[in-house]
């Protein structure tokens, strides 16, 4: 009897608990449903002035470029307009893979990578939401899910592509939309006018990067020159404190390391290198950004590893396997054997070398500009005056040859599944980030931006290098740079900021005739800036100070067509040859071996490839 | 009266069949749905068109991987880790339980067990890193010969050590719980025998001579011959959370190269050519030992 009495309270629970569920169920979704149009109703009441012109008209862009000259001046930061930065009347919704850095700490407690000061900013100002679908923590992993999510054709709306390469994978396998109608047509005259600085009349490097089969499908990324610049850097505290000259070229490089370790300076190694997975040079695929590797000093030998390079009968030659990277490669084999670099470069792990030039026990390494400042930022936190400086590392001959990268390496890739509204919507979302990031608090970190895509100016740190100095040494005032201003240019984004907050760091005493030191400067007030100013001021100062003797370009930036499989052996193969021979795990006797080995295993059918398509 | 008839209507294997059914479906949606995927390696495979459109190029795939000196030296290092891992998982495992079975204090034979039991759950992520830290220049190996004045080593740079250094740590990690099946073996040897042996006066090194080691037999021959389908299965886990440029060459490994091939270079169909060639060698070893297994012990497995 009882058991009966149990059974059936327990059947009636279920039944109330359904019914509940059902109703909560029902009424939250119909309150949903009702909040929407409610909102959306808002939205259509309050813009209804501005929205008339917009509701409808869709601009025709499928023709040839727009000149920036002809768009209208975009809207100043922060405000919209009806084409470059309209606010949709309906949440466009974006779904994105992104990769995002596992030990960032700048985002805030309960903010997340598709909601944070970012994306709330677009889905306020622009009724555009970006919905992550997923995220990967490092390299390796990301371009692994992003060759599955294109192997399986499963591409979110939105994704980057760490190198051109991705981008003919997915564009061949039919997975992109033809952005050129919404690029063309919304692009912000800002970005418009930076596309222009890659080529003249029209032909644009930044816009044929992104043409694959004569269909545009990315959106480009134009990085600064100065990204593929390398150049040394060391402690020049150090340096005085030895009584040495700055090293100009390799054997007075080698001589400061000697006595870095001899003074007790770095107890371990004098210069840092890469870590596990780096590679020692930059090479066509990825021309610049090689933070730690050495190729400073292969510069300083003439040698362009990595490179296709023209010889002076116009034949294609590969810039690794040349004399000139062998006597490179056996310098620094000699400082490896000698101790001067890092013992484990190539094996560590974590970020190993960066923990040495961070931590003050080591004091010599190669990179771009931003290796310092925003590079090191840390440096500066434990010893405000460690005071790291930039140079460039000549030839024997006193020239000084710089290696010139891509337009940009990175590629925005939409979905051929995005409707033309996601389309603007995104080139409106990158329209945004190139106009506003300036206005931003950058305490948290940029990349947090989603689908964040660097346009700027190829010369945009020189320019500011110079602008900047120009307010020290008096010669300008802050309010040039300011919107309205004598001087103002949307085409150098970040300057206007900069130029307002270039007195929170720089102290008053500083007398621009001479070369700015950490001493000089203010880390923790504005410790964002200070990061910016360092990289600007000493980081670039070379680039933007020394007018280099060669600029060296690579004949192609990318892999072509039948090319991918020789390079995957031979690529292999000069890595781990040019690393075991610095390492001395081979001798350079083997040098010639090895080149042999080069061109026989697909090298001889590359350079036959790339001849072919340069020929035309 | 009616229970009992629908009882007996089950066969008596239907109750095992059903615990069984969550593995057969995991197997076939993992082991043999994927197969289809095969026709990769047959195809110059182009992910829109999916495996049913893409351009047949018949074996041209597996000629050209046979053309590349990376390709073989895969094989070769796959099969020399292998190899040792397969014949020292056997010999170390095993000399450890007759080691541990003369142990007579239970509580330190229990607390030796758990210990060595115990690295079998750390995962290779972990394990690599650990590792690649212990051995480097800072790591404790480097800072107990500096206490002797020995120069620093630096085990995971060197190519010519490297596959020992592999095949060492997995021993190190598995021994303690590749050791239980042997104690487990052990345990099932008739005590009868040993005091006989002792009545016509064997020693120690006698009794284990003639009755634990052919006791042991049996599973010596199951234990091998399961692990001959490994014989290609140099770890993946292992070797890519443990090698690095400058031991590649001693380190690469089948699985870690069609891994660089086809997930970080996207050379789909060459790394599904090298993934089937290994399958179709392991499939071959797995046959043959199962064959030899059931000719020379008598040892069927299905």
């Amino acid at each position: 009897m009882s058991k009966k009495i149990i059974a059936a309270l327990l059947a009636l629970a279920m039944v109330i608990g359904l019914a509940a569920c059902g109703n909560g169920g029902n009424t939250s979704s119909t309150a949903e449903e009702s909040s929407k149009t409610e909102s959306s109703t808002a939205e259509s009441s309050t813009d209804a002035g501005e929205t008339n012109t917009d509701e409808g008209t869709t601009i025709d862009a499928t023709g040839a470029w727009i000149p920036a000259a002809e768009h209208e001046d975009d809207a100043i930061p922060g405000e919209n307009d009806d084409r470059a930065f309209k606010k949709f009347e309906n949440t466009v919704e974006i779904t994105f893979g992104q990769q995002v850095d596992p030990v960032d700490t700048t985002l805030p407690e309960g903010d997340s990578v598709d909601n944070n000061q970012y994306t709330r900013y677009l889905e306020e100002k622009f009724n555009i939401k970006y919905v992550c679908e997923w995220t990967a923590g490092n390299t390796a992993d990301f371009q692994q899910k992003l060759s599955l999510a294109i192997a399986s054709a499963s591409l979110p709306n939105s994704v980057i592509a760490p190198n051109r390469n991705y981008l003919v994978q997915a564009a061949r396998a039919d997975l992109l939309a033809d952005l050129w109608p919404a690029f063309n047509g919304y692009d912000s005259k800002q970005v418009k006018e930076i596309v222009e600085t890659t080529g003249t009349d029209g032909d644009y490097r930044a816009i044929s990067n992104c043409t694959v089969d004569d269909v545009f499908c990315a959106l480009p990324n134009i990085t600064v020159d100065t990204d593929g610049v390398y150049i040394y850097f060391i402690r020049q505290d150090w340096l005085d404190e030895l009584n040495i000259e700055a090293p100009k070229t390799y054997s007075e490089l080698k001589a400061a390391a000697k006595a870095f370790m001899e003074s007790g300076k770095s107890p371990d190694y004098a210069i840092a290198g890469i870590d596990n997975g780096g590679r020692t040079y930059s090479n066509f695929l990825q021309s610049s950004n090689n933070g730690y590797g050495f190729d400073a000093l292969y510069q300083a030998f003439n040698a362009t590893p990595g490179y296709f390079l023209r010889d002076d009968a116009g034949k294609i030659y590969w810039g690794t396997t040349t004399d000139e990277m062998k006597a490179a490669v056996a310098e620094l084999a000699e400082w490896y054997k000698e101790g001067l670099i890092n013992p484990e470069i190539g094996v560590t792990t974590n970020g190993d070398n960066a923990n040495g030039v961070k931590n003050g026990t080591c004091g010599i390494f190669m990179g771009p500009w931003w290796s310092l400042g925003y590079g090191n930022g840390d440096s500066f936190k434990n010893d405000p005056t460690a005071d790291w400086q930039a140079y460039p590392l000549y030839t024997n001959d006193g020239e000084w040859n710089i290696h010139m990268k891509d337009v940009g390496t990175t590629y925005t890739m939409l979905s051929k599944d995005c409707t033309a509204e996601q389309l603007e919507a995104a080139v409106i979302a990158n329209n945004v980030l190139v106009r506003d990031e300036s206005t931003f608090d950058t305490s948290v970190a940029i990349g947090w931006y989603p689908q964040r895509n660097v346009i700027a100016a190829a010369d945009e740190c020189e320019y500011e290098y110079n602008a900047l100095m120009g307010i020290l040494k008096g010669e300008a005032t802050v309010e040039d740079y300011q919107i309205g201003g004598a001087k103002y240019t949307t085409l150098y984004k970040n300057l206007a900021n900069d130029a307002a907050t270039l007195s929170e760091v720089i102290s008053e005493d500083y007398d621009p005739s001479k070369e700015l030191h950490v001493t000089d400067m203010d880390v923790m007030t504005n410790n964002g800036q200070f990061n910016r100013f360092y990289a600007i001021f000493v980081g670039d100062r070379p680039y933007a100070t020394i007018e280099p003797d060669k600029k060296i370009y690579s004949e192609v930036y990318y892999t072509l067509d039948g090319m991918d499989q020789y390079w995957t052996q031979v690529s292999d193969l000069e890595d781990q040859t040019i690393l075991q021979m610095i390492t001395g795990k081979k001798s350079i006797d083997e040098w010639d071996q090895f080149c042999a080995d080069w061109h026989a295993q697909g090298g001889d059918k590359i350079l036959e490839i790339v001849e072919e398509f340069l020929a035309g | 009266m009616e229970k009992t008839k629908t009882r007996k209507a089950l066969p008596t294997w239907f109750h095992y069949s059903l615990m069984c059914l969550p593995g057969y479906i995991w197997l076939f949606m993992f082991s043999i749905v994927p197969m289809v995927g095969i026709v990769m390696a047959f195809q110059n495979f182009n992910p829109s068109k999916g495996w049913f459109g893409s351009p047949w190029v018949g074996l041209e795939n597996f000629e050209f991987l046979w053309t590349i000196p990376d390709a073989k030296r895969a094989l070769w290092n796959t099969l020399v880790i292998a190899v040792s891992k397969v014949i020292l998982n056997i010999i170390v495992p095993m000399t450890f339980a007759l080691l541990l079975n003369e142990i007579k204090n239970m509580k330190f034979k229990k607390g030796v067990q758990t210990i060595v039991y115990l690295p079998h759950f750390i995962s290779w992520v972990l394990l690599g890193n650990i590792i690649t830290n212990m051995l480097g220049t800072k790591g404790i190996l480097n800072y107990i010969l500096g206490l002797f004045g020995a120069g620093p080593v630096m085990p995971m740079t060197e190519p010519s050590t490297f596959q020992g250094l592999l095949v060492g740590t997995d021993i190190w990690k598995e021994f303690g719980y590749g050791a239980v099946v042997y104690l487990a073996a052990l345990t099932g040897i008739d005590l009868s025998l040993y005091e006989a042996a002792a009545i016509d006066g064997a020693n120690r090194w006698q009794s284990t001579w003639h009755i634990t080691l052919p006791g042991l037999v049996p599973t010596v021959v199951l234990l091998t011959t399961l692990a001959m389908g490994n014989v290609l299965n140099a770890g993946f886990d292992q070797v890519f959370n443990m090698y690095n440029q400058l031991v590649i060459e001693t380190a690469d490994i089948i699985d870690t190269y069609v891994y660089r091939l086809g997930i970080v270079k996207l050379q789909f169909s060459l790394s599904t050519a090298a993934g089937l060639f290994k399958s179709v060698v392991s499939f071959i070893l797995v046959v043959t030992s199962y064959a030899l297994a059931y000719k020379f012990a008598d040892y069927t497995i299905f």
